[in-house]
């Protein structure tokens, strides 16, 4: 399925009539909206690209929407999550949120209550989005790079001096010099410091 | 002779004298009348034979004429013989003795022999006679005659012919009428000898047998023998017969003959064939029937006995012949008056001897019951010379005729105080029959006196919605079942319901066509009123536990409220908000509202279905599908499996027979061990929790439900308590789940029991009787 731009609700609840109703009242906000009846429909149907949040039943048959939550953040996506429980599953729900959910919402609720929650989550998604567009082009400086300036950009993000990493390399420090102003340049950095928070971006968050 | 040589007197005259003293002593010494008369038949000399022959005295009659001693007519011929004689010389009686008649001196006339002679010499013409008194030996003749005569007719009659003739030669033969007729052959036909006899008529078989006796006979003088042998005579019938011969040889002549007669033994033999066969089928006939008999004469000495008397006596047949009937064989107490009874029986006086019934003692001094058929035996000429008895060993008779009374009078008391309520009924009336008896414990059952209740039918001691069922099994009985045993109602006098158990049992004739009902009923009013109690008790408990279980499910159930809560608001409001933009057309919303009432009812049915599930209900047992009655509850098995995260497999089976149950009572059950299993599984990772509901038909009249789950299981030590009251492992258990379970299936005829899993965790098998379909 071709990845969506536009921001979207993705609803996975077990309950047919729960996500049905879901469904229409998102779509009375103005939300597009998408409904599954299973974690493993999800995933199937789910680009790890798509724009938006995930509205998840915290009990289901096979996969829970804690288990999805979990996979989801293995495989480095962090779509925003709104968990709806019932009534006995607080506990489920407060350990859903420490692991990074945007929030619960216990049934029966509020349409505004979750409008609200579904906004916060957009705008969490849309943050996403924007950080996620930032790594994607510092992803494409990098690999802009030689090998040789990848090689150097590596031991200047670890704070050595330009002569450690010409002993290091074997090379001279003048060449050093000529390779660290290049990447600087390649990767519009403007400060040491810009650098190593990219480079960081970069790191810390694996491509999907 | 020597004294005669010295006689005196001259040699002649010595001579004379001497022959005339011979004369007079012949004459003195014979027998014979010896009588001489001159030429004129004057009598002149009269010896003492002629006295003694004829009574004269010899001085009497000498001088007299002869003519005297001869019969009257003959009398006065004498005289003229003479004369002629004297004239013609011509003698008639001279020449040989001659049997005359003569006359006595008394007149009586007797046969005489008489010889005459002349008397030759020098002196004047004289005659001698001699005469013989034959009148013995005619007589003698005369009955030898008539002996011989009788022969000839016995012989006849008896079919005995004689035989005489030359042995061993053939000269002369003779064979009597009947040895002829004996042969067959006509009596002019020419006798033979024996052994010509022999080889013509003798039986090939017998011939060789017959001529060795001949040949062996042949040499023989004397004596005799007995021979017996078949003959074929001429017309090629076969004779049986017996000879008796006797050989004899004449002493003066050698010549030797036989003598013999000859006898058909051929109808005697028949005859004795017969008698003897007819005696062997009456000895046998007396050895086998299955009674003693017993003959005795007036005397009662017993004259006849066979094998089964003697057998039941004790003693062998010999030792009893001949013994007093009444000393050997009956008790002495008994004897006399048998005895007296026997003799006036005789005398005509008593009439009831035919038939009588007394004890007989044996050899070894028991004594025995025997039941005797008398009868009188008669000579032939009618008057009674004994008695002849069948016996009959009746002793085990009469025990087992006292023991039955005895039996009869016992189960007489036993159906009269019986604790249980017994009656009979016609076969043939079926229900509307009236009792023929009953019992006082029947009687008290059902507050009838027990006349009251002889008047009355089954039908009218029968609550009118049991009457059905009642027909029912009594046809039950009647079509061949030997008794049949139902639960059943009876109205008390008083009206009210009587439970009981009810036994019948029916008797029938030889057929085999039923004849009687034997109703046992026994009073189960206390238990069934005990068991209502129970069940009530239990229905009570079971409600409670109902709720326990919907309280420990209390979540479950607020997700199952929740989800069409939660729907019903996401709907409404969505329209809200859809009106209120404007952007929803009333088709749409018509859709929309549509779907939210499907979840309004979805939401009412979850609390119906609680409510039916918790709510008090009176006992209801039908023939159910478990199937659908799990059906019916899986929604709320369902949500509990959500809400612990277990996976939910149902293997029902098709076609699954029906069972007789309470619903509700059942659902119990199942939900109940649905809830352990599900709570069962908390202790074990969430991916491995998995709940099989399976349903099975075990045979053709059990089915089970089983459920499973991959829990831990039940640890050894405690499976012994898993059923008992107040065990659990629950924190907030009561522990009354798995008993009252148990009690439930165990309630509807079946067993709850325990396995454990094929690898890990529980099975609970409900097995029930299942409930053919009603005709």
């Amino acid at each position: 399925m071709m990845a969506s731009t536009e921001a979207t609700v993705f609803i996975v609840d077990d309950d047919e009539a729960v996500r049905d109703s879901l469904g229409l009242l998102l779509r009375s906000v103005g939300y597009r909206a998408r409904c599954y009846g299973s974690a493993r429909d999800f995933l199937k149907a789910f680009d790890p690209r798509d724009y938006g949040c995930l509205v998840l039943d915290i009990r289901m048959p096979g996969m829970t929407g804690l288990e999805l939550q979990k996979h989801l953040a293995e495989i480095g996506c962090n779509i925003p999550i709104v968990f709806i429980t019932g009534h006995g599953d607080i506990p489920m729900a407060v350990e859903a949120v420490r692991q990074g959910a945007v929030d619960f919402l216990q049934k029966p609720f509020q349409d505004q209550e979750l409008v609200d929650r579904i906004n916060d989550a957009m705008k969490q998604a849309a943050q996403q989005r924007e950080g996620e567009l930032e790594r994607l082009d510092i992803l494409d400086r990098i690999e802009s790079l030689t090998a040789r300036e990848k090689q150097v950009m590596g031991q200047v993000v670890l704070g050595k001096a330009n002569k450690v990493i010409a002993g290091d390399l074997g090379v001279s420090q003048r060449t050093v010099e000529i390779h660290r102003a290049r990447v600087m340049e390649k990767m519009q950095a403007n400060s040491l410091a810009h650098l190593v928070r990219m480079v960081m971006v970069a790191e810390t968050q694996p491509v999907a | 002779m020597t004294s005669q040589q010295t006689t005196p007197g001259g040699p002649v005259r010595q001579e004379r004298r001497s022959a005339e003293s011979r004369l007079s002593a012949l004459l003195n010494a014979t027998p014979d009348a010896v009588v001489l008369i001159n030429a004129n038949g004057i009598i002149e000399s009269f010896n003492p034979g002629a006295e003694r022959v004829f009574g004269y005295q010899a001085d009497e009659i000498v001088g007299q004429n002869i003519a005297l001693l001869m019969p009257m007519p003959f009398r006065p011929n004498h005289d003229d013989y003479i004369r002629r004689y004297q004239q013609t010389g011509e003698a008639r009686f001279m020449l040989a003795p001659r049997e005359v008649e003569a006359c006595r001196k008394d007149g009586s006339v007797f046969p005489a022999e008489v010889s005459v002679g002349q008397v030759d010499g020098n002196g004047p013409l004289s005659f001698i006679g001699i005469v013989r008194d034959i009148s013995e030996r005619m007589a003698a003749e005369a009955r030898l005659h008539r002996v011989e005569a009788n022969l000839l007719t016995a012989q006849a009659l008896a079919h005995v012919g004689s035989f005489e003739g030359d042995w061993p030669g053939a000269q002369v033969n003779f064979w009597s009428d009947e040895f002829f007729r004996i042969v067959g052959l006509d009596p002019d036909h020419a006798s033979m000898s024996p052994g010509e006899f022999v080889l013509r008529f003798a039986h090939p078989e017998d011939r060789e047998r017959v001529e060795a006796r001949l040949a062996e006979d042949a040499g023989k003088t004397s004596g005799g023998g007995e021979l017996e042998y078949r003959i074929i005579r001429p017309d090629g019938t076969i004779r049986h017969i017996q000879t008796i011969y006797q050989i004899a040889t004449d002493p003066l002549s050698g010549a030797r003959r036989i003598q013999g007669t000859i006898l058909d033994q051929t109808f005697r033999r028949h005859a004795e064939e017969a008698l003897r066969r007819e005696r062997d089928r009456a000895q046998r006939y007396l050895d086998l029937v299955n009674v003693m008999i017993i003959a005795v004469d007036r005397n009662g000495r017993i004259t006849l006995v066979n094998r089964k008397a003697c057998e039941l006596f004790g003693y062998p047949e010999h030792e009893l012949l001949g013994k007093d009937f009444f000393a050997a064989c009956q008790p002495p107490g008994f004897a006399g008056r048998s005895r007296i009874l026997f003799e006036e029986a005789l005398a005509g006086r008593e009439s009831g001897f035919s038939l009588l019934e007394g004890p007989v003692l044996t050899r070894d001094g028991h004594t025995c019951r025997v039941f005797w058929r008398n009868q009188f035996l008669r000579d032939e000429y009618g008057r009674i010379n004994g008695v002849l008895s069948a016996g009959e060993d009746v002793t085990e008779q009469r025990e087992t005729e006292v023991q039955l009374r005895q039996a009869e009078e016992e189960l007489r008391l036993i159906f009269r105080r019986a604790p249980v309520g017994m009656a009979t009924l016609a076969a043939a009336h079926e229900i509307d029959g009236r009792y023929l008896t009953v019992n006082q414990a029947l009687c008290n059952m059902l507050g009838y006196e027990e006349g009251e209740l002889l008047a009355r039918s089954v039908r009218e001691v029968t609550p009118a919605e049991d009457i059905a069922e009642t027909v029912r099994q009594f046809r039950l009985l009647l079509s061949g079942a030997d008794t049949v045993k139902y639960d059943k109602r009876f109205i008390h006098k008083d009206g009210s319901v009587v439970h009981a158990l009810v036994h019948l049992s029916v008797i029938t004739d030889h057929e085999g066509k039923p004849l009687l009902i034997i109703s046992q009923i026994l009073d189960r009013t206390d238990v069934v009123h005990a068991e209502m109690e129970a069940r009530k008790q239990r229905e009570r408990l079971a409600h409670v536990a109902r709720l326990g279980t919907l309280g420990e499910m209390a979540a479950g159930i607020a997700h199952e409220l929740n989800q069409p809560l939660a729907a019903i608001a996401n709907y409404t409001q969505a329209c809200q908000r859809l009106l209120a933009s404007g952007s929803i057309d009333g088709e749409e919303l018509g859709q929309v509202l549509g779907r939210v009432t499907a979840q309004a009812r979805r939401a009412g049915d979850v609390i119906h279905r609680l409510r039916a599930f918790v709510r008090r209900h009176t006992p209801d047992r039908r023939r159910r599908d478990a199937n659908e009655l799990f059906h019916e509850i899986m929604p709320l098995v369902e949500m509990d499996c959500r809400s612990h995260e277990v996976d939910l497999q149902l293997e029902l089976q098709a076609d699954l027979p029906k069972v007789q149950v309470d619903g509700i009572q059942l659902q119990q059950v199942l939900l109940n061990l649905t809830r352990n299993a599900v709570e069962a599984m908390n202790a074990v990772e969430a991916s491995t929790r998995r709940l099989v509901v399976r349903t099975c038909v075990l045979s053709e009249d059990e089915a089970e439900i089983s459920v499973r789950d991959t829990g831990p299981g039940v640890p050894e030590g405690l499976l012994e308590q898993l059923f008992e009251p107040f065990f659990t492992t629950k924190p907030e258990g009561m522990g009354l789940g798995l008993s009252l379970s148990r009690s439930i299936v165990e309630a509807h005829g079946g067993t709850l029991r325990y396995d454990s899993g094929p690898e890990q965790g529980s099975i609970f098998r409900i097995r029930l009787p299942t409930a053919p379909e009603e005709k």
